[in-house]
């Protein structure tokens, strides 16, 4: 998964990306807080990032409100990199969407481990969000079938939006997951038979 | 090399405690190294950017460059730089600009002294 580094520092940036990418992450590396909020608000943008409280621009905790306040952004996962003791930073960084943070300079051990549980809940979202367009599209689906449908008193056929007539099967099957076992009723059985013996014997 | 010629005890006090910086880089000396180049290739573009935020009298720049030079010479546990660095940050972000600029010349002393004993500490390792 690509990590975006925001870190105006080239020596903290660098240091970022290799310890990144020796833990097989792909990395992508901003100087400027404009440049990571462009990049965050993209739809196929990084889905996690690391980044520094201060930067030229926006700053860490601005980007943080800034992408909360989007739904389509709202799920990014942000860490936010503060000073050693500056809890006020890290209450108000919090405060303002990040969802976790680490005090430079960093210890190597506890970055990756921040990283995988923010790694760990973007997968968890992205499976949730997979989900959920399922259960949409079934409830759209089902939704089809609950409408008044235009039907042929003679032959059954079934009429759709664009005014093209349908056997009920094929109907059916188009837009549902329902799938049909083919078989013989009672009463289909006598009238059949009934038909095959006239038949033979006017032969 | 020796053992004891590999240790980075020779760092002076204050200025760095390359084994608190070996021991956050999972002891890994040539991620050591590697981030003391970059260091020293950056640094004098980090003293431009304060310089010109000095010339210019702007406390957001002069912040943003102190805490840039904060966070870079924290790698190597450089106790004097950072704590000057973080003066002239709070000090601008205050405010006090002029007590901010005043601190300006003690920190390029400090930054220097730091980045000679890290090219003094690669040397040391790669002979």
């Amino acid at each position: 998964m690509k990590i975006l580094i925001a870190e105006d520092d080239a020596t903290s940036r660098w240091l970022l990306e290799r310890v990144c990418r020796r833990w097989g992450h792909e990395t992508q590396s901003v100087e400027t807080g404009t440049e990571a909020l462009e990049q965050l608000e993209k739809p196929d943008g990084p889905q996690l990032a690391i980044l520094d409280w201060i930067l030229p621009g926006v700053s860490g905790a601005q980007i943080c409100t800034q992408l909360r306040g989007a739904a389509s952004t709202a799920s990014r996962y942000l860490i936010l990199l503060t000073s050693k003791g500056g809890k006020e930073d890290v209450v108000s960084g919090l405060d303002a969407g990040a969802d976790d943070y680490v005090t430079k300079p960093f210890n190597q051990e506890e970055l990756r481990a921040r990283v995988q549980v923010g790694l760990r809940i973007v997968e968890l979202q992205n499976q949730l969000a997979e989900r959920v367009t399922q259960l949409e599209a079934s409830i759209a689906r089902e939704r089809h079938l609950q409408g008044l449908l235009p039907i042929c008193s003679y032959c059954k056929k079934i009429r759709d939006d664009r005014n093209y007539w349908h056997q009920v099967e094929s109907y059916i099957i188009t837009r549902t997951d329902v799938r049909f076992s083919h078989s013989v009723c009672p009463e289909c059985v006598e009238r059949v038979r009934g038909e095959i013996l006239k038949d033979r014997k006017a032969v | 090399m020796s053992a004891e010629q590999d240790q980075p005890s020779e760092c002076l006090d204050g200025v760095c405690d390359l084994s608190v910086a070996l021991q956050r880089m999972d002891g890994d000396q040539g991620l050591l190294l590697e981030v003391i180049e970059i260091f020293l290739e950056d640094n004098g573009n980090t003293l431009l950017e304060l310089r010109a935020a000095i010339e210019k009298r702007e406390p957001v720049v002069l912040q943003r460059a102190a805490h840039t030079i904060k966070g870079a010479v924290g790698n190597f546990a450089a106790k004097r730089s950072g704590d000057i660095a973080l003066q002239i940050e709070s000090l601008s972000k205050g405010g006090q600009l002029d007590a901010a600029i005043a601190l300006a010349a003690p920190l390029e002393r400090e930054v220097e002294t730091l980045a000679n004993a890290l090219v003094a500490y690669r040397r040391r390792v790669a002979a």
